[in-house]
C-alpha cells in the first residue's frame, strides 16, 4: 500500500516535470509554434472570442491570444529562471561564506538576512522594481533580490552542519586552504540543498514576478507577458473574459507543476522535509 | 528611508515621467524636498516629522499622507483579518486531518487543494472571481466596500490561497510530531482513542505553528497589495501602487511605514503569545 502511493507520488512528479519541460519547449519553438505574429495588431478583429480564427481569441488590439501566450512564455519562464538564478548566486555565497567564516561576517550577514526576511517578499520587490524603473531586467532583479535571504538562511545552515564533519577536518590537517574546502567538499555535499531549494523558490518568484508585471511595472508593451496580459484584460472582464483568463491559467499551470515537481523530489531526497 | 536607499537621486525619480524639467525646477524641487541637506540631517529630520505626525503631502492629491492613510488603514485591516480567520480557519484543520489520515484519499484531497491554492496567483483567482459571481452570476460586487457582500470575495481570494500555505505547513508539522517516540508510548500505552493522542499531537504541532502564523501574515500583508488592487478595495495596499504608479514618494513612504509597522507588530504580538503559552505546556 504504501509502495503504491510512493510510485504515484513519483509519477506525479515526474509528470510536474514534464509539463514543465514542456512549456519551456514551447517557449523556445515559439516561432514555430504560434500560429500568428503576437505583436501584430488588427482593430478590425478586436475582442474576438476563442473560436475557428483565433484559437483564444483576440485582445483590445486585434492580437492573437494564443500566440501571445506562447510566445509569452518566453519571458515569463525566462524571468523565473533567472531571478531563481540570481537569487542562488548571490543568497548561495552569502550563506558559504556566513556559514564557513563565522564570526563577527556571520552576525552582519545574519542581521542583514534577518532584516530582509522581516519584509514581506512581494512589498521588497516593489519596493526595488518602484525606484529601479519598469522593465524586465528590473523585475529579475527585484525578485531575485527578494529571494536571496531564504538561501542565505538555508544554505548558511547546511554550511555549518557540512563544517561539523571529520573530512574537513582532515583536509585541513592535510594543508588544504580555506577555499579548496569550499570548492571541493562544501559545496558538493550542499547540492543537493541548493536544488531543492532552487525548486522551492522558483513558484513564488514566477507569482512575484507576474504579480509585478500584472500591476503593470515589469514587462512594457506591446512585449506579451501572462502577468502583463491579465492586468491589460482586466478592464475587459465583462466583455471579453478570454484576454485575462487563459494567460493566467498558463501562469497557475506553470506554477504547479513546478510544485508537484519540488514536492516529489523533496520527498525522494529528503522525506524529513516532506509536505 | 528606504528612498535614500536607492541607487539614483530621488528628485530624478520624481521628474522622470517630466522630460522637460529645468534645472531651476530641479533645484527648486531639491531644496523643498531638503535633499540639499546633509543625509544624516534628512533622515533625521525625516524621523521627527514621522513621529510628529507630518509625513508630508501627497504629490497626487495634494492632501496630507497620514490623512490618506489614515482613512484607509481600517479597510487593510479588515481585509487582513478577515482573510487570516478563512486561512486559519480552513487550513489548520485541513492540515491536521490530512496528517491524522496519512495517505488516505482524505489526504490527497486536502494535499490537491493545497497545492492548488499555493501555484494560483491571487490576482487570477480574484479575475476569476469576479468573473463568475459578478459579471456571470451577478450575485457580488465587483468592487467597493460597505456591505458584506463586497467583503466576500476579496476575502475568499486572499484567505484560500492562504489556506494551502498554512494547510500544507501545519501537515508537515503534525507529520513530523505524529513520528515522535512519546506518540508511540501513548498509543502503546493504549491511550482510549486517537483523541488522545491527537491532543498530546496537536498541542506540540500549534505551538511551531503559531510562529509561522507571523510569518504567513507577512505574505497575507504582501497579498492584500494585490487583491486591493484586483477589487478596487480602498485599503494601504492599493494606496501604495497607486503612489508607486504616480511616483508619489510621500505616499509611498507613508505607506511602507504603516505596512512595515503592521508586520512588525504582529511578529512581536507572536512572540509574546509565544513566550506566554511555552511554560504553561512545560507544567503539564
Amino acid at each position: 500500500m504504501a509502495t503504491w502511493r510512493r510510485f504515484k507520488r513519483r509519477r506525479t512528479a515526474l509528470f510536474g516535470l514534464g509539463v514543465y519541460v514542456a512549456i519551456l519547449l514551447m517557449a523556445l519553438f515559439a516561432p514555430y509554434l504560434a500560429p500568428r505574429d503576437p505583436a501584430t495588431q488588427d482593430i478590425s478583429k478586436g475582442l474576438q472570442p476563442p473560436g475557428a480564427g483565433f484559437l483564444l481569441g483576440t485582445d483590445e488590439y486585434g492580437r492573437d491570444i494564443l500566440s501571445r501566450i506562447i510566445y509569452g512564455a518566453r519571458i515569463s519562464m525566462t524571468i523565473g529562471i533567472i531571478s531563481v538564478t540570481i537569487s542562488a548566486v548571490i543568497g548561495t555565497m552569502l550563506g558559504l561564506v556566513s556559514g564557513f567564516y563565522g564570526g563577527k561576517t556571520d552576525a552582519v550577514i545574519m542581521r542583514i538576512v534577518d532584516i530582509m526576511l522581516s519584509f514581506p517578499g512581494i512589498l521588497l520587490a516593489l519596493i526595488i522594481v518602484s525606484t529601479m524603473g519598469r522593465d524586465i531586467q528590473y523585475v529579475m532583479v527585484a525578485v531575485g533580490i527578494s529571494g536571496v535571504p531564504n538561501y542565505a538562511r538555508m544554505v548558511r545552515g547546511a554550511v555549518l552542519a557540512v563544517k561539523e564533519n571529520e573530512y574537513i577536518e582532515a583536509a585541513r590537517a592535510a594543508g588544504a586552504g580555506n577555499l579548496s574546502i569550499i570548492a571541493r567538499h562544501v559545496l558538493p555535499n550542499i547540492f543537493a540543498i541548493i536544488i531543492i531549494l532552487t525548486t522551492l523558490s522558483l513558484p513564488g518568484s514566477m507569482l512575484s514576478a507576474a504579480a509585478l508585471s500584472f500591476i503593470g511595472l515589469g514587462v512594457q508593451p506591446p512585449t506579451a507577458e501572462w502577468g502583463r496580459m491579465l492586468g491589460d484584460g482586466r478592464g475587459y472582464i465583462e466583455t471579453a473574459w478570454w484576454i485575462s483568463t487563459f494567460p493566467g491559467l498558463m501562469i497557475f499551470v506553470s506554477v504547479m507543476s513546478i510544485n508537484l515537481f519540488g514536492d516529489g523530489l523533496r520527498d525522494a531526497l529528503d522525506p524529513r522535509l516532506k509536505t | 528611508m528606504a528612498v535614500h536607499l536607492i541607487p539614483g537621486d530621488p528628485v530624478a525619480y520624481i521628474l522622470s515621467d517630466m522630460p522637460y524639467a529645468s534645472p531651476e525646477l530641479i533645484a527648486q524641487l531639491r531644496a523643498q524636498l531638503g535633499l540639499d541637506k546633509p543625509l544624516y540631517e534628512q533622515y533625521l529630520s525625516w524621523f521627527v516629522r514621522m513621529i510628529e505626525g507630518d509625513w508630508g503631502l501627497s504629490f497626487r492629491t495634494w492632501r496630507p499622507v497620514i490623512a490618506e492613510v489614515a482613512e484607509r488603514y481600517p479597510n487593510t485591516v479588515q481585509l487582513a483579518v478577515a482573510a487570516m480567520i478563512v486561512a486559519v480557519s480552513i487550513g489548520i484543520p485541513a492540515g491536521i486531518i490530512a496528517a491524522a489520515r496519512h495517505n488516505s484519499k482524505v489526504d490527497y484531497l486536502c494535499m490537491t487543494g493545497s497545492l492548488f491554492g499555493v501555484s494560483m496567483p491571487s490576482f487570477w483567482l480574484g479575475i476569476m472571481f469576479i468573473l463568475i459571481f459578478s459579471v456571470r452570476l451577478r450575485m457580488l460586487p465587483t468592487s467597493g466596500t460597505g456591505s458584506l457582500a463586497s467583503l466576500i470575495m476579496p476575502t475568499l481570494t486572499l484567505g484560500l490561497i492562504q489556506a494551502g500555505s498554512i494547510a500544507r505547513i501545519t501537515r508537515s508539522g503534525m507529520l513530523e510530531v505524529l513520528r515522535q517516540d512519546y506518540i508511540r508510548t501513548a498509543r502503546a500505552k493504549g491511550l482510549t482513542e486517537q483523541i488522545v493522542v491527537y491532543r498530546h499531537a496537536l498541542k506540540n504541532t500549534l505551538i511551531p505553528l503559531l510562529t509561522m502564523t507571523g510569518m504567513q501574515f507577512g505574505f497575507l500583508l504582501g497579498g492584500t497589495v494585490i487583491v486591493e488592487t484586483v477589487f478596487a478595495w480602498p485599503g494601504i495596499g492599493r494606496l501604495a501602487i497607486m503612489a508607486i504608479q504616480s511616483r508619489d514618494l510621500p505616499m509611498l513612504q507613508g505607506c511602507m511605514l504603516v505596512l512595515t509597522t503592521m508586520f512588525v507588530t504582529i511578529n512581536l504580538l507572536v512572540d509574546v503569545v509565544y513566550a506566554f503559552i511555552d511554560p504553561r505546556i512545560k507544567y503539564q
